[in-house]
């Protein structure tokens, strides 16, 4: 079979013919199977229509919503949705009250339950797999456009990248600090919140987010939070368990147990602009600095591998770090880009 | 997989006759296909993160945005979207596929297509991409594009279709891929594993505020490779790149009018050094045959300044050849006049007639209503508007001669125009001044526009022809539109000019999304009332004298430098704040004149002779009242 067909591949006009042909005699005959279809049916009858408070300063009042269990457990986003317990409207049009069973706010979900049985439900996918390049499907109720019985919309493309949300301090709206996959569809719509994330098979590999800006582009972000992220989580509030609260984030010390600019000896040059760049003025003789070998006119470039936009959030990161510690240093040193290791004695 | 056997493998499976692949099979086949094309290229796509930059955002996109690169040689130069050098900053740095991070220089830039070339020094062996001599891409092929992201670079790809070609005036390619902000600087491919082009941050024109809006929305700008190896070498030497002038003015109104002919050549350009003269009737450039203005366009548009092209004209049914160095820019317009009111007459000798002549202007004595102009120099005069455009690019105090037909007799007449800087015209002509009929204030209102309007305009307009137009831009705290029309009622209807106030949509501010909304208006005034679609102005209430600057100057300005084919005039107060609008050009097809109420030229504000160098004439009004706001309005359709 290959064989035979190698020597069209140069003749793009017979491809052309060829195809055609291929497609009216198996269109007539039936015999296409369109699983592509099937996954996107399944999917459907999986994800819910989540309605609460909000729709106010031009808030929606939606979001969406995925089946976790065959007794009405839903996974979707924590959001302001659900300041009060939410209606859900299954795909088939069935409503119920629901209530809030378990979230985890560092993952930006949490998990309803409605009383019913023999739901449809995702089982949650592997998603350590899915590398950039993957083809998926997103349903979400975005926009609110499946308002009554209709089935939520369905949307297609691809897993652009698979990468870690940018942690850049201060202008970041969410506590989730895990791996995404980036999508290069324009999933993250209003009302997408909670929509699942699934590959041509079906199968759920992540929960869209909530509308997101990229903190380092300052653009709206499409992705999805991957199933592996949420699946103990999920497992934990379905079965019950005593969810553990994971901090992703790295909390602020005290500013007598933290590092400063001044634990480690460095002068910065007067900060005057609204984003100062990290340059070095002068040093402490004898400090972590001086020991280090960081010069003036230094720039800092990376604290521990985080990126430093200007002294502002160079000092930020300073906070979190316990004041016993070493720091790394990225530095350019004209056209020089240096690791350099401050610590003590 | 191998790049080769995955799409082979893609398509045996889409082809074979026995086995139709199931959509989720193509799906991962050229999902398949996709990886394999993108690693061939990540080795070489790097990110370029800004450093300490300040400045403004681009529309949504931070300023210190990092965005991607691509490595083009092995000595680390690395080309890059110039998005990244468009602000101050302390560092430009390239993170490499490894991860490893260097800081990079600016060699060069290409101001004409957005990109800057960058140079790293680095021990490590480089990976550079090979940029092809020439480019085979045709529309519907699949394209991928690729970039980096975040912190750790990871590989970023989108996979769309190829959309079209010469887009932006001829400089880029289209595709639907939907690429966010970290693409631009990224490497576009079809899925053979041809480079095609590097994609860049940019709109269409009019199309969005910032040249960043567009991201995600599945229109893709990449600039072709192969101009881009063919400028490398220039680049590398350090030499930036602009955009290629010529300086022909167009004789038709509408650049997709059927006809080639130029109107005018403007003073001391390439056009004019290398031969080329009004009249003149384009029929290839760079070899390729052109029908409309808009095609001259876009094959100019690929070139860059310091290139020569030839191009072959027909003068008086002969073909010649004309070989044309195009420069970075021309010696910009100063506008001159003759100082008449001109009218189109089919008529056996002549085209343009005069209608009016007007007081202290150098037509004054020269000149008579009737007469009609058959000739300027040596050039027929076929149109008003091409009698405009021969004046607007006119050489500044030199004098024209004119053929002009009085009584059925052809006399030669020689005129030295005056600049339209030199002031403003006295009076308009006494026939003008009886407006008949009753003028009222009616309300405006558009569909999906919540602005306020209203327009003082005449009942009905049977009688008057050639109304000026003055929209007047309402500041917050202002009364509304019907009620401001009021104190401008009787010497609205004295000196013919329809006036329009807008106010502002919301939040007490205007927004630059307003722009397109009052050019909307300024259209359905003009239809329905008989306006010259020549004597259309925008002020705002500082234009006259006394009155001090307020945020309506600045949106009044922005209107004016955006919406140069509505608008001919803009009046503002003279310590407006200039808006942050692209300023462009003034061209002689659509030339603005900027009236500020300011007697010396010690008085013009900083601004000012930035607006001159870029052709625009700047009038010193002296005391600016309504009245001489008005007959400036009227006659800014006097040629």
């Amino acid at each position: 079979m290959t064989k035979q067909c190698i020597p069209l591949i140069r003749s793009p006009f017979l491809v052309c013919l060829w195809v055609l042909a291929n497609q009216l005699i198996f269109a007539g005959l039936g015999l296409a199977q369109p699983s592509l279809e099937n996954a996107s049916t399944a999917a459907q009858n999986r994800v819910v229509k989540i309605y609460g408070a909000g729709g106010l300063a031009g808030l929606e009042a939606y979001q969406s919503g995925f089946l976790v269990s065959p007794e009405g457990h839903i996974a979707t986003a924590w959001s302001y949705v659900l300041d009060v317990d939410p209606t859900v409207i299954l795909d088939d049009g069935r409503r119920f009250d629901a209530t809030i069973v378990g979230f985890e706010p560092s993952l930006e979900l949490a998990v309803l339950k409605i009383e019913t049985s023999d739901l449809p439900f995702f089982p949650l996918g592997d998603s350590d797999k899915v590398t950039w390049g993957e083809p998926v499907i997103a349903v979400s109720n975005l926009f609110g456009i499946a308002t009554g019985r209709e089935p939520a919309s369905v949307m297609q493309g691809s897993v652009a990248a698979v990468t870690n949300l940018d942690a850049r301090r201060g202008t970041f709206k969410t506590p989730y600090r895990g791996k995404v996959f980036v999508l290069d569809l324009v999933a993250n719509n209003p009302g997408a919140a909670g929509g699942a994330l699934v590959d041509s098979e079906g199968k759920l590999i992540g929960m869209l987010g909530k509308e997101l800006r990229d903190a380092s582009t300052g653009v709206w972000l499409n992705y999805a939070i991957p199933s592996n992220s949420l699946r103990k989580t999920i497992g934990d509030i379905v079965a019950g368990r005593v969810v553990e609260s994971i901090d992703p984030s790295t909390p602020k010390l005290d500013r007598s147990k933290s590092h400063s600019l001044a634990t480690l000896g460095i002068v910065m040059v007067p900060d005057v602009l609204e984003s100062t760049p990290a340059y070095v003025d002068d040093i402490e003789p004898g400090s972590w600095a001086d020991r280090g070998e960081l010069r003036s006119d230094d720039l800092v470039l990376l604290l521990n591998g985080v990126r430093v936009e200007g002294q502002r959030s160079l000092r930020e990161l300073l906070r979190t770090i316990d004041r016993r510690d070493a720091v790394e240093l990225t530095i350019q040193r004209n056209s020089q880009i240096l690791p350099i290791t401050l610590k003590p004695e | 997989m191998s790049r080769t056997l995955s799409i082979s493998l893609l398509l045996v499976t889409l082809l074979s006759p026995f086995a139709m692949a199931s959509d989720a099979e193509y799906r991962e086949l050229l999902a398949g296909a996709v990886r394999a094309t993108a690693n061939r290229f990540l080795p070489s796509i790097v990110v370029v993160e800004v450093v300490g930059g300040s400045g403004k955002k681009l529309g949504e996109v931070e300023q210190d945005a990092p965005t991607s690169g691509m490595v083009v040689d092995a000595e680390g130069h690395i080309l890059a979207s110039d998005i990244v050098v468009r602000q101050t900053s302390a560092s430009l740095l390239v993170v490499l596929a490894d991860g490893s991070r260097h800081a990079a220089t600016v060699v060069a830039r290409d101001h004409h297509r957005g990109l800057v070339l960058l140079k790293i020094k680095t021990d490590k062996t480089l990976d550079p991409i090979e940029l092809p001599d020439k480019v085979t891409v045709r529309t519907g092929q699949t394209i991928v594009a690729i970039g980096r992201y975040g912190v750790d670079a990871s590989p970023l790809v989108s996979r769309g279709i190829f959309s079209g070609m010469d887009r932006l005036d001829g400089i880029a390619y289209q595709a639907d891929a939907r690429v966010t902000a970290s693409f631009y600087g990224g490497l576009l491919v079809d899925l053979y594993g041809n480079p095609l082009g590097i994609v860049i941050p940019a709109v269409a024109e009019g199309g969005a505020e910032a040249e960043t809006d567009w991201y995600d929305s599945g229109i893709t700008f990449a600039i072709p490779v192969d101009v881009i190896k063919k400028n490398l070498d220039r680049m590398k030497q350090g030499n930036d790149i602009k955009k290629g002038l010529i300086g022909i003015v167009s004789k038709s109104k509408d650049p997709y009018e059927n006809q080639t002919e130029l109107a005018a050549i403007r003073v001391r350009s390439p056009a004019e050094k290398a031969g080329l003269k009004a009249g003149d009737i384009v029929k290839t450039v760079d070899g390729v045959a052109v029908k409309r203005h808009q095609d001259i366009r876009l094959l100019l548009g690929r070139f860059d300044a310091g290139d020569s092209i030839e191009m072959v004209v027909d003068r008086a049914g002969k073909e010649i050849t004309f070989k044309v160095s195009l420069s970075e820019s021309l010696p910009p317009l100063e506008p001159q006049r003759l100082g008449v009111i001109v009218t189109e007459s089919k008529n056996k000798d002549f085209n343009v007639e005069v209608v009016h002549v007007l007081d202290e202007t150098p037509s004054a004595s020269s000149l008579q209503p009737g007469d009609g102009i058959a000739k300027i120099g040596q050039l027929k005069v076929e149109t008003t508007e091409g009698l405009r455009r021969q004046l607007i690019a006119a050489e500044p105090k030199k004098a024209i001669e004119l053929t002009v037909i009085r009584e059925k007799e052809a006399k030669q007449i020689t005129i030295t125009p005056e600049s339209i800087e030199s002031g403003l015209i006295a009076s308009i002509p006494d026939e003008w001044k009886e407006t008949k009929g009753e003028w009222e204030i009616k309300a405006l209102k558009l569909p999906d526009a919540a602005n306020e309007a209203a327009v003082l305009g005449p009942k009905s307009d049977d009688e008057l022809k050639r109304l000026g137009l003055l929209v007047v831009l309402s500041n917050p705290g202002d009364p509304e539109p019907s009620e401001l029309l009021k104190k401008w009622q009787t010497k609205a209807k004295d000196l013919g000019v329809v006036v329009c106030a807008i106010s502002y949509e919301s939040n007490e501010r205007w927004q630059p999304k307003e722009i397109e909304v009052i050019t909307r208006f300024i259209a359905s005034v003009l239809k329905r009332t008989s306006v010259d679609p020549m004597a259309v102005a925008v002020a705002a209430s500082g234009a006259l004298s006394g009155e001090k600057a307020e945020a309506a100057d600045s949106m009044a300005l922005a209107v004016a430098m955006s919406a140069s084919r509505t608008i001919y005039g803009v009046a503002v107060s003279d310590s407006t704040r200039p808006p942050a609008v692209r300023l462009r050009e003034n061209d002689a097809e659509a030339s603005l004149q900027v009236l500020l109420p300011v007697e010396k030229e010690s008085e013009l504000p900083v601004w000012a002779p930035t607006l001159q160098k870029t052709g625009y004439p700047v009038i010193r009004g002296g005391k600016v009242d309504q009245e001489s706001l008005l007959r400036w309005v009227r006659l800014l359709q006097a040629v």
